[in-house]
């Protein structure tokens, strides 16, 4: 009966714990909005610490901040808005590490806001910088890229972004 | 330094980019040219894209007096850029469009386009599917049964009776295939309608026995096709004034009755000798019919498919600036529940009666009721035409050839743009 208890006391609150063993608690209503931890709640494996071995410190926090905002009943809609607009103005590369997490943790809102969020600002980047950033190497010669170039010139025309971020 | 993004991911960020920027990346890397050109990534861009209101643009033909030939724009949506910014679109394949051109249809940001080579010729001598996002088209190869029936002989289009035909272009999501729809205009017994379907691109004749065909006839200049819950629509005459429905999947004909005081209006008009025109048009996702009776021009919309009693009045427009409203073509949906409509009309009554001027005009959709008109003055002395597009991926690649004939219109046209706000209590609960 005392274990019982316990664990419905418990129930309220999840700890969830970074690559790096920093640990967070966090209020599980605000917690399932991540479907994985939803579901390994339903599944009752979330008795003790979640550790999520793919989502470093920093990023852990970044998401923890989005889901406390977008579960929070004091926030109206342009304040959300306007945190999401905000949410986002950091470097390409934590937001694409902030989507890896997102998609680990099957959060849908945040990934599409960042998935969006990196999108707008890689769409008039030109092709060199975009590997930069999704740290690619190209493997085509430098005569197949000038093929395709070819093929299509007018999208290489006009003012492309030549800045990493 | 390793960001190396699951490919899950890295299609979700890619299916929101413009087609612009895809067709650059796909030099950034092998597999990124690979993932761009695959089907499943065009379709989930797609998607994407049919639901972003900055996807969506307008194509228009305009007559350009300075080099004495047509040219494709395009503009964005945005009720401030509309008119002001439009960029000038190059035409597909270089194709010299000064003898003629027509945008018969569109689909998923897809154009069915018509070229002339000669003037005065009743069938264009190209048909093409263009997607002028990527540039990308596919001639359409010419239909045999056209030339049977001796459409490509020079003069045949001086006959009264021969209405040439009609092309509409829709998705079949079964075959997940583009369908194109030949409708024949003509008053011929022998007359026959053709389907094309794009994987095998040849003319298939549609047999009137499967598919049920109702002997119709289109009616005046409403050569529009509608393309509603998988049908082809045009109007028509089969027991009475109605809309004749072909489904894109089943190939087989129906009819879809209009609201009762349509019903009598054509043969009024022609025993009246009042100016009569109609056509078909969607307006999100409803099928919907519009005419212009006397000064007035009306637009209906069947709220629910098929039933009936579902048939609601948008909206007329009366006496508008004493000109002759011309024809409603594509529709998409506009943000802010505005509805833009695109009128083009006829000022110089020179123009005879016949050869209703085709000029094609988008309503861009949204509720109803309209209380404010913008008029821009840009003149053109051609009909022009203009249509919602969708940005899209889509490989086209196939060269064939063909030639069919046109009589060409003579007209002056002037150019109007309506903004139309809902009112309150006008409002039609939207579906």
């Amino acid at each position: 009966m005392a274990e019982a208890a316990s664990s419905t006391i418990e129930k309220n609150n999840l700890t969830l714990k970074s690559s790096y063993g920093d640990e967070f608690v966090l209020e599980e209503s605000i917690a399932i909005q991540s479907v994985t931890i939803k579901n390994m709640v339903e599944d009752g494996c979330s008795s003790s610490v979640i550790p999520l071995s793919k989502v470093d410190t920093g990023t852990l926090i970044k998401v923890i901040e989005y889901m406390k905002m977008h579960s929070s009943t004091s926030s109206n809609e342009e304040e959300i808005q306007n945190f999401d607009k905000e949410f986002v103005r950091i470097s390409i590369k934590t937001i694409l590490n902030i989507l890896e997490a997102a998609n680990f943790l099957d959060i849908r809102s945040l990934l599409d806001l960042c998935a969006e969020a990196v999108a707008n600002r890689i769409k008039n980047k030109t092709p060199e910088v975009v590997r930069k950033i999704f740290n690619i190497t190209s493997d085509f010669t430098p005569e197949e890229e000038a093929e395709i170039r070819n093929e299509t010139p007018w999208a290489f025309e006009g003012d492309l972004d030549h800045s990493l971020d | 330094m390793g960001t190396h993004v699951q490919e899950e991911i890295l299609m979700d960020i890619l299916s929101r980019l413009p087609v612009r920027s895809l067709v650059r990346f796909k030099c950034v890397s092998e597999s990124w040219n690979t993932l761009i050109s695959e089907p499943y990534f065009k379709k989930k861009h797609l998607n994407h894209a049919k639901y972003q209101p900055n996807s969506q643009k307008f194509l228009f033909l305009k007559w350009s007096k300075k080099d004495d030939t047509f040219h494709f724009y395009s503009s964005s949506l945005s009720l401030v850029q509309l008119v002001k910014d439009i960029p000038r679109f190059d035409c597909p394949s270089n194709f010299d469009l000064a003898n003629g051109v027509k945008l018969y249809s569109s689909c998923d940001g897809l154009f069915l386009i018509g070229i002339w080579s000669e003037l005065g010729r009743e069938q264009p001598s190209i048909l093409l599917i263009w997607n002028p996002s990527t540039g990308e088209s596919t001639i359409l190869p010419h239909s045999k049964l056209l030339k049977q029936l001796g459409y490509n002989d020079d003069d045949s289009c001086s006959d009264d009776d021969n209405w040439g035909c009609t092309y509409g272009l829709g998705y079949d999501s079964t075959s997940d295939d583009y369908k194109v729809l030949r409708i024949d205009l003509s008053r011929d017994d022998n007359n026959a309608n053709e389907i094309l379907a794009l994987k095998s691109c040849s003319w298939r004749r549609i047999d009137d026995k499967t598919s049920g065909k109702a002997y119709s006839r289109l009616l005046f200049g409403g050569e529009d096709v509608a393309v509603v819950h998988g049908a082809f629509h045009w109007l028509g005459i089969l027991s009475r004034f109605c809309v004749v429905s072909f489904n894109i999947s089943y190939e087989v004909y129906g009819e879809i009755p209009l609201p009762e005081m349509l019903w009598s209006l054509p043969s009024t008009c022609w025993l009246n000798r009042i100016r009569f025109d109609a056509g078909v048009s969607e307006l999100g996702g409803m099928l919907c019919v519009w005419y212009r009776y006397e000064d007035t021009f009306s637009l209906w919309a069947m709220k629910d498919y098929g039933i009936k009693d579902s048939w609601m009045k948008f909206f007329s427009i009366t006496n508008f600036s004493g000109s002759q409203l011309a024809l409603v073509g594509e529709s998409t949906i506009l943000p802010h529940s505005k509805l833009l409509i695109q009128l083009g009309y006829n000022d110089d009554d020179s123009c005879s009666d016949d050869d209703d001027v085709g000029g094609h005009c988008p309503i861009l959709e949204k509720e109803e009721v309209f209380d404010r008109i913008f008029i821009e003055d840009l003149v053109i002395s051609e009909a022009f035409q203009v249509a919602a597009m969708i940005e899209k991926l889509s490989p086209l690649c196939k060269d064939l050839k063909s030639y069919l004939k046109h009589k060409c219109k003579e007209m002056s046209l002037e150019y109007l743009i309506v903004q139309l706000e809902i009112e309150e209590d006008n409002k039609v609960a939207e579906k």
